[in-house]
């Protein structure tokens, strides 16, 4: 029936979301930013499909270039990304800063988000008990 | 024909413009038949039927005659709205019943409540049950009268049910949505049988739609109409008969003849049916459509079906008149649609749904209620309707079955014995199909794909042929020495009305949703519905249900699948051929991965190639944007849900 | 009207009975719109086409002038919930006749009563060939929207047919974004398509508001109408008045002049 495969849908969508609500709250000491950099034949160019980017991001020759770690009460723990003769890489430094912000600017968004979405659901359900 | 050969299905799908069914090839058909068996009770029935040299009715005695032949009305048996329909329908109950009794009170019967059709019920296990104790073979009227009115729709009374006494009897269905239909056709037969006025002019339309490189219509139009309204005319010489084929066979033109100031006394078109996906929003309301000559053909049209091309219930004008009138409609679905689709099954598959729940088809219902007068009966086909009716192999064109059925028809023998030359054609081809399968299953006979398909396909086309309508009603010609007169309006007094509104709410509070069980199943509640109104919320709760599934399928996917987000950015030397799906060169530039909890990852390519600053900034607008998307569109599948379960509540 | 060169097509989920209750979108069955190339075939999923003239002052106006229209879109199907809303527990909002709800609210408010008298709302359903069609559109709408839901969504930008950009957004909001080689540095037409991703992917979610408004409306109705199954019964005249009422917003939009 319609209405049973919608409720039991509604009600998993509800306790997926309230789960990972409780899963950021349990680990939401820090934020990480991690920048990488694959050299250029690294990266699969392929025919008629697209490049396998699990493979470069996890098991290809990648180097992480710059790291930013920002704890709960603020502090922040940066790796600078450095050329061969100790300059700062600006390039890819002003890209991971960019991230950065961007990060901890939507992270609090989609918190706010998935969890109105997980308890606008929950109350339905409710309702629909009554 | 070869094994090779192609069988090519009527009708042509609405949505797309195109054939219903791609041709299949002769040994998948024949497949599927052997794979296939009647039951041996069936099947003697069927060869009693087609031993029998003497007389091709399934009853000994004047079939124009209801004191020698009996009427009876079946409802089902669990139909709590029969005894609202019954009180709807008590005109023609009460005509009939005095026709019926007049040598014999046995001879009129209702079979309702616990002597009414039970669920699951062939058509042995209804007669044989008491009080009725009837067997197979030709009708005894003391126990089950010849003439027998099926009252309800074909969910809860299947087709099937419906063929299989249609084999020794005369039987049709009538079907409607209101207590108000119901009791305009029973006025409107009373009016025609007893009111004296109505003197039809002794006219017959030929109507066969054609469409340019269509096989299908080109086959009835020339191997069908043509000869047949040629013959009719050589022997009806009485009969003004007219032919209208082709250019003259358009939507407009049968407008006129169905209700319009051309509507003769009997019409026999021969065109395409509207066939529609299952669960298409056309389905219920189009499905049977007579297709008109107005469609240019397969290919000149390549798109969905505008209904300008057809002619459906909708067209029915609200001042047609159609009095008297008595319909053949050779097209697919003209009749009605079953659930589960009969012939395009590969073989040794289940047969697939074609529609929600079986139904009639909407135009035949349209024409036997319609408010200012009905047409009395309308003979079509449930299902696809088959070339096989009228060409055999390599033998032609083979009219004689439809010849005899007109022929008696004009002569003014009741529709239901009229037919019965098809159900004659029905059990011969099932005797000589059963056989043919014996033949091979048990005896080793080569098997000859190209005759088990063309045999079965005839077969389950000659069984498919149904009367909605009472089987008892006739034409009704003026004589010959009295002048025609002008078609009389038949409606409902005010009274009438009233009364019926009152047992509509009454019966529609009491009620079990007891039609199409399955669409009653998705039916969100268990609320009653009054009567009138339960074929449009099955309808829209039909379409609901199916978004609603689909949604669900959805947030499923989606809570599943939330843990990262990941945005991607390519650049392709030739875009235009990567839209296109073929083959081309692809370069990764930039990814970016964020779990849920914020952590973010970005992989840029680097080395000698520098990171290419426009390129990063719109890779950085685009990841943005797919967060805020993402989340926007969790946050509003998330309400439409909610919102769909409160109005599904009761 | 958008010039004759530019065109904003939704393809692959489309019936002929339905047209783009945002009034954005034209919606269409086949290829005919400017694509990536006249032959492509269409593709199985929704596409969402933004075919730009090449001229950059025209074809920004008309990405402005549509994500305006998607804003304002937005906010005309809030007017629209909350006018449901108020109807639902009043007997009427105050319209004067001459204001462009009026004519909306009215027929709606018909339809409620109607209802309270099953027989006569059963004939007109049987006679009355509008209603009967007003359903079919209600549910060539919820067909659409439904398949909407089977997809995600594919977006493609063509500046003077030449292509621009393509976002493949997946299931779970990924994106794949494939841009033309030769295109490089802060180049406009990356704006144009970045523009486009969003004017899709906010029109989708706004046709899935109005599935959700629709059936909240109705629900909210149907106490009034007091009757079994009207819930149900009411959906067409209550996407009727969606309909109507983002339609008589429109004309109040004078500022939008290049919209289909």
């Amino acid at each position: 029936m319609a209405e049973v495969t919608l409720q039991e849908a509604v009600k998993k969508f509800a306790n997926d979301l309230a789960a990972r609500v409780q899963n950021f709250v349990n680990d939401v000491s820090v934020l990480e930013v991690r920048t990488y950099t694959t050299p250029h034949d690294q990266v699969k160019i392929l025919i008629n499909d697209r490049p396998d980017v699990t493979e470069i991001a996890n098991e290809g020759n990648v180097s992480l270039r710059a790291y930013t770690q920002v704890s709960f009460d603020g502090d922040t723990a940066i790796c600078v990304p450095v050329e061969e003769d100790g300059s700062v890489d600006k390039g890819v430094w002003e890209i991971h800063n960019q991230t950065v912000e961007q990060a901890m600017d939507n992270r609090a968004k989609m918190l706010k988000s998935i969890g109105e979405a997980a308890a606008s659901a929950l109350t339905a359900l409710q309702k629909t008990k009554e | 024909m070869s094994e090779e050969t192609y069988l090519y299905f009527n009708g042509i799908n609405g949505a797309t413009g195109d054939y219903e069914l791609p041709p299949m090839k002769a040994k998948d058909l024949s497949a599927v038949a052997l794979g296939e068996t009647i039951s041996e009770e069936l099947y003697r029935e069927l060869k009693n039927r087609h031993d029998n040299q003497e007389a091709h009715y399934g009853i000994n005695a004047d079939t124009s005659d209801l004191a020698e032949t009996g009427w009876a009305v079946i409802f089902a048996a669990k139909d709590k709205q029969a005894p609202a329909i019954r009180e709807a329908l008590k005109p023609l109950l009460n005509l009939r019943k005095e026709q019926a009794t007049k040598k014999n009170e046995t001879y009129y019967k209702e079979f309702m409540g616990a002597e009414g059709y039970r669920p699951g019920d062939s058509h042995l296990d209804f007669l044989g049950r008491e009080p009725r104790q009837m067997g197979p073979g030709p009708a005894n009227p003391e126990k089950v009268p010849y003439y027998l009115l099926i009252v309800g729709d074909p969910e809860t009374i299947p087709y099937r049910f419906q063929y299989q006494l249609d084999v020794q009897y005369a039987v049709g269905r009538i079907h409607f949505d209101t207590l108000e239909a119901y009791a305009q056709y029973a006025q409107s037969v009373v009016e025609a049988e007893t009111g004296g006025e109505l003197r039809l002019p002794r006219k017959a339309v030929f109507f066969g739609a054609k469409s340019s490189h269509d096989q299908a219509t080109t086959l009835s139009a020339e191997q069908l109409i043509t000869p047949l309204s040629k013959e009719v005319n050589t022997l009806q010489p009485n009969w003004d008969v007219q032919t209208l084929l082709a250019e003259k066979a358009k939507k407009a033109q049968l407008g006129a003849l169905l209700g319009g100031k051309e509507t003769p006394a009997f019409l026999f078109t021969a065109s395409h049916g509207m066939g529609f996906p299952n669960g298409h929003p056309r389905q219920f309301p189009h499905q049977g459509a007579l297709l008109c000559s107005d469609w240019p053909g397969p290919r000149a049209w390549k798109e969905p079906i505008p209904e300008d091309f057809y002619f459906s219930a909708d067209d029915v004008s609200k001042d047609a008149n159609l009095l008297g009138l008595i319909a053949f409609f050779f097209a697919c679905y003209g009749a009605g649609t079953p659930q589960l689709d009969e012939f395009s099954r590969k073989a040794l598959k289940a047969r697939e749904a074609i529609a929600p729940h079986a139904f009639v088809a909407r135009l035949p219902q349209r024409l036997l209620a319609h408010p200012k007068g009905s047409a009395l009966a309308v003979v079509g086909h449930v299902e696809r309707a088959w070339g096989y009716s009228f060409m055999w192999r390599d033998a032609g064109r083979q009219l004689q079955v439809f010849k005899d059925t007109l022929d008696q028809l004009m002569a003014g023998v009741p529709v239901g014995a009229a037919v019965e030359w098809f159900n004659e054609r029905h059990a011969e081809l099932s005797v000589v199909l059963t056989n043919e399968i014996e033949e091979i299953n048990e005896y080793g006979k080569r098997r000859d794909d190209a005759k088990i398909a063309g045999l079965w396909t005839a077969n389950k086309d000659a069984r498919s042929y149904v009367i909605i309508g009472d089987p008892a009603v006739r034409l009704f010609t003026a004589p010959e020495d009295e002048k025609p007169a002008k078609r009389p309006t038949v409606t409902l007094p005010d009274a009438t009305k009233a009364t019926l509104g009152a047992l509509s709410a009454e019966s529609g509070a009491a009620a079990e949703n007891t039609a199409a069980p399955q669409a009653a199943a998705d039916t969100p509640t268990d609320y009653a519905v009054p009567f009138g109104l339960k074929e449009q919320v099955n309808d829209l709760t039909t379409s609901l249900r199916q978004f609603t599934d689909q949604l669900a399928q959805s947030l499923s996917k989606a809570a599943s699948d939330i843990s990262t987000l990941e945005v991607t950015t390519y650049t392709a030397g030739d875009l235009e051929t990567l839209a296109k799906g073929e083959e081309t060169q692809v370069e990764l530039r930039a990814l970016t991965r964020i779990a849920f909890d914020g952590d973010t990852q970005i992989y840029v390519p680097a080395e000698k190639q520098k990171i290419e600053e426009g390129l990063w900034q719109i890779h950085t607008a685009m990841v943005q944007e797919a967060q805020a998307n993402r989340a926007k569109f969790l946050q509003t599948m998330a309400e439409m849900a909610t919102n769909l379960l409160k109005s599904l509540k009761p | 009207m958008a010039p004759a060169q530019s065109a904003f097509t939704l393809s692959g989920i489309a019936l002929p009975e339905e047209e783009d209750p945002l009034g954005i979108w034209q919606l269409s069955q086949t290829t005919e719109a400017v694509s990536f190339s006249a032959a492509a075939e269409t593709p199985e999923e929704p596409a969402w086409r933004i075919a730009l003239p090449e001229l950059p002052e025209t074809a920004e106006h008309l990405l402005t002038d549509h994500l305006q229209a998607l804003t304002l879109s937005e906010q005309d199907l809030g007017q629209a919930q909350q006018t449901l809303l108020a109807l639902s527990t009043q007997e009427a909002v105050s319209f004067s006749a001459t204001e462009p709800l009026a004519g909306p609210q009215a027929a709606l408010l018909d339809a409620v009563e109607a209802l309270k008298q099953p027989v006569s709302y059963d004939l007109k359903l049987q006679e009355d060939a509008e209603t009967q069609k007003l359903y079919r559109q209600w549910q060539s709408f919820i067909e659409q929207v439904r398949r909407t839901l089977m997809h995600y969504a594919r977006i493609e930008t063509t500046l003077a047919a030449a292509p621009v950009g393509l976002t493949e957004v997946g299931w779970t909001g990924d994106f794949k974004t494939t841009w033309p080689a030769k295109t490089t540095g802060f180049s406009p037409h990356r704006q144009y398509h970045l523009q486009a991703v969003h004017l899709a992917l906010g029109s989708r979610i706004a046709l899935l508001r109005v599935v959700s408004i629709v059936s909240t409306g109705a629900a909210g109705l149907a106490l009034k109408a007091a009757m079994p199954g009207a819930q149900v019964l009411l959906l067409p005249a209550t996407w009727k008045f969606v309909r109507d009422v983002l339609k008589e917003l429109r004309k109040s939009w004078p500022q939008i002049q290049s919209l289909i």
